[in-house]
């Protein structure tokens, strides 16, 4: 395979991972909670995105399944778009200048931005529904699924190496 | 580090936040609407995850059919593949029949309200973190649905459109602590106020506020809309499951359990217009 089809069919792997993530996190019948635990999965599949291929893909991948986030997500507006957009690019330069390229700073980074944006979308909760709800929502809601969205890297990181290869 | 935000990638991402807060900014200023990029996104997505939605559904009653044939396919070993035959024309014959009903309660309803303009709807997303499960339905400004119209199902009041695409639009629903929605005890036409919050919205439950301590509501009561507002009266709400004295005033205060399955709504109706219907009392905080 020449290296232009094998770049095509590389973006065409992880718009097929986007889809499936949007599926599994969007549709209106099931979905992967655990107790108050609930996925957000694109974080992960950002932060692997920008990992494998440098802050510019991670910052497109970012923006798209954000914009498409916020087609889905109540009055988010831009929320997650912009999370999402600074997420790929962070990532992407902080591997490039400050860490190595393995599965722990992968983990790192994942966590990182995923308790980021759980926190600062628990402070948005915590400002329309005032503090005492607010901080039950962050105790009770936004750290158990930062932690559960996070170990989402594990499998996509392997499932990015396997699309690297390609 | 310095080099990096005098670089043109840097302004590149500067401007790409700029445009998208400018644009958000711009559609909650105009009121109620989707953000443009993610409206237009949502209007390309939306035949594709009307076809997801369609494809997880069918999944879920496949396995939810599966479970409870099991027993009987286990004891009749020898008929499984006649029980299977049955099961699908039973299956085919339950969609047909619910369909019907759904759509012969949907003219009672408009039997009952020659007034109201409906346009049915279906469950096409699902945000999962609102634990309000708050959704996204396949009508937007294109088929006449505006912010403020009220959602309905068979069996009673959803909540409103909250936001409106091109194409797609986002209920808000009863659980939610954002809605008030005027309401009263059909038996003791008693006054209150329909409002979520987040512990009873874990549980499936909203509550009424504002009840008088007189008053004479009791549990079973059931709560439909008074009529203020955005909403039409006579809407069900719910029923009533436990009544208590509200912490910081003399009221009481009420459980209500909605009669709509909030959770696992696939076909709504979205009353677009009805005799009486206002804005004013939007501004007066009442959705």
């Amino acid at each position: 395979m020449n290296k232009q089809n094998s770049g095509y069919l590389k973006v065409a792997c992880f718009i097929g991972l986007f889809i499936i993530i949007s599926f599994l996190s969007f549709n209106p019948f099931f979905s992967l909670k655990i107790g108050n635990a609930v996925p957000v999965m694109s974080v992960a599949a950002v932060v692997t995105v920008a990992f494998y291929y440098g802050e510019w893909w991670g910052f497109t991948a970012g923006i798209l399944s954000g914009i498409f986030a916020d087609a889905v997500t109540s009055g988010s507006y831009c929320f997650n778009a912009v999370m999402l957009l600074l997420v790929g690019l962070c990532s992407g330069i902080l591997l490039r200048k400050y860490l190595n390229r393995n599965i722990f700073s992968a983990l790192t980074l994942s966590g990182v931005a995923n308790g980021i944006y759980f926190l600062i979308s628990g402070m948005f909760f915590l400002a329309n529904n005032g503090a005492f709800q607010g901080a039950e929502y962050l105790l009770l809601h936004s750290l158990p699924s930062a932690v559960y969205s996070a170990l989402f890297i594990i499998p996509f990181y392997f499932i990015g190496k396997l699309i690297k290869k390609i | 580090m310095r080099f990096f935000f005098r670089s043109r990638k840097f302004k590149i991402a500067l401007a790409a936040v700029i445009l998208l807060v400018v644009f958000s900014l711009i559609a909650n200023l105009a009121g109620g609407l989707i953000a443009p990029q993610s409206s237009i996104f949502g209007a390309i997505a939306a035949p594709f995850q009307k076809l997801g939605a369609d494809v997880a559904g069918g999944v879920k009653d496949f396995f939810a059919k599966f479970q409870n044939n099991e027993k009987i396919i286990l004891e009749n070993a020898n008929q499984a593949e006649e029980i299977n035959e049955l099961n699908k024309k039973i299956a085919d014959y339950d969609a047909v029949k619910a369909e019907n009903e759904f759509l012969k309660d949907y003219l009672e309803i408009k039997d009952k309200n020659p007034d109201f303009k409906f346009s049915s709807a279906s469950v096409i997303a699902r945000d999962s973190t609102d634990i309000s499960g708050g959704f996204t339905i396949d009508v937007g400004s294109l088929n006449g649905i505006k912010q403020y119209d009220t959602v309905i199902t068979n069996a009673g009041l959803v909540g409103y459109v909250s936001e409106v695409g091109i194409s797609t639009s986002r209920v808000t629903t009863i659980l939610d602590s954002s809605i008030s929605v005027g309401a009263i005890d059909s038996r003791s036409r008693d006054y209150g106020i329909v409002k979520g919050n987040l512990d009873l919205a874990q549980k499936g439950l909203t509550g009424m506020y504002n009840i008088q301590r007189s008053s004479l509501v009791a549990i079973g009561d059931y709560i439909v809309t008074s009529g203020s507002g955005v909403f039409p009266d006579g809407i069900l709400i719910g029923k009533i499951t436990n009544i208590s004295q509200e912490k910081y005033t003399t009221s009481l205060y009420a459980e209500v359990e909605p009669f709509a399955n909030i959770g696992e709504i696939r076909q709504v109706m979205v009353i677009t217009s009805f005799d009486g219907k206002s804005n004013l009392s939007v501004a007066n905080g009442d959705k």
